[in-house]
């Protein structure tokens, strides 16, 4: 069955409702092609249904986009709920091989974990560093900085033999710790990132 | 000063703690509710079944939530679906209790009822 599309006359609303379809058509789309059309049928019927309680049927093409909105905001997130009905439709007993649609189903959810979590350790531990390095440089001033002199040096972070040369090439000066704030900020900012990208992704099957 | 700071804390945590309590009480319930509701041999579409879980529970769910049982429980057999044709284009799909969904919530009751009786008397006894 393959899902007829609301036509909108209002041009924001069918922005919206394109947005929301194309999401769900993006989720579902590498299910096969009778469970992928009856998820896209299914949400589809409850956006009609919902607009029918609200509008009489000759004025649902007309529906203002904040009439929509509200629909699709209780309906939720196509990422959340319709990721549960992928997951829900895969574990189908199969005639054929059960464990391998819910196995390989789940290597990209694997894939996407694993990514994650290695971006995440990898700008906390840079956070710790830069930390570290702020500590570094109210402790030992000179020590600390960025010296850098064109094929001679190029030193981030603390000299473990101080030699007067490379002193000479310190580039940020005082303005070490405010870059360093900002860098950690930055970092801080990032985490914060990854880990609601982490949240939206499902933990299991 | 400080009494009203713990205060404060120990009753933020504590409705944290309920509010996560409710949620999973809900979630668990809501097979029972549906089966409940489709138990009585009427058939109902998606946005229709979300309304009577609404109407008869008090039960606010997140819409898109249940969609994603109703596939679990056509996967055991407990409820069937068919798309029926409208007259405005836009098809509706119906679900129906199946045989073994009448026994299933059959037996889901009788636990039900049987706990409700246990956690009345130890509510009752404190």
């Amino acid at each position: 069955m393959h899902y007829n599309q609301i036509p909108f006359t209002n041009r924001f609303s069918a922005r919206l409702y394109q947005d929301y379809m194309s999401t769900a058509t993006a989720l579902v789309k590498k299910l096969a092609l009778e469970q992928k059309q009856d998820i896209l049928c299914e949400i589809n019927s409850h956006i009609f249904e919902a607009l029918q309680q609200q509008l009489p049927p000759q004025l649902i093409h007309d529906a203002m986009p904040s009439q929509l909105q509200e629909i699709l905001d209780k309906l939720g997130l196509p990422e959340t709920f319709i990721k549960e009905m992928i997951l829900s439709t895969s574990i189908t007993p199969s005639i054929e091989s059960p464990r391998k649609s819910v196995s390989l189903l789940r290597v990209p959810i694997m894939l996407t974990q694993g990514i994650v979590n290695m971006i995440y350790y990898i700008i906390y531990t840079l956070m710790l560093i830069a930390v570290f390095l702020v500590v570094a440089k109210f402790i030992d001033p000179q020590g600390v900085g960025f010296f850098y002199a064109p094929n001679k040096f190029f030193i981030f972070g603390k000299l473990i033999l101080q030699h007067e040369e490379a002193l000479r090439y310190e580039q940020l000066g005082n303005y070490f710790i405010p870059a360093f704030l900002f860098i950690i900020s930055g970092l801080y900012y990032s985490s914060t990132l990854i880990l609601k990208l982490k949240k939206s992704i499902p933990h299991k099957l | 000063m400080y009494y009203y700071v713990f205060c404060y804390i120990f009753t933020s945590m504590n409705k944290e703690f309920i509010d996560k309590w409710i949620s999973q009480l809900k979630k668990g319930s809501l097979s029972f509710v549906v089966l409940g509701i489709l138990a009585y041999d009427q058939e109902y579409y998606g946005y229709d079944l979300i309304q009577e879980v609404k109407k008869k529970t008090a039960i606010d769910i997140a819409e898109g939530t249940l969609y994603p049982l109703l596939i679990r429980l056509k996967n055991e057999g407990l409820v069937e679906s068919n798309w029926v044709p409208q007259e405005t284009g836009i098809p509706r799909k119906y679900y129906k209790i199946t045989k073994e969904g009448q026994s299933t919530f059959l037996e889901m009751r009788t636990y039900w009822t049987s706990l409700n009786q246990h956690l009345t008397t130890l509510t009752h006894a404190l």
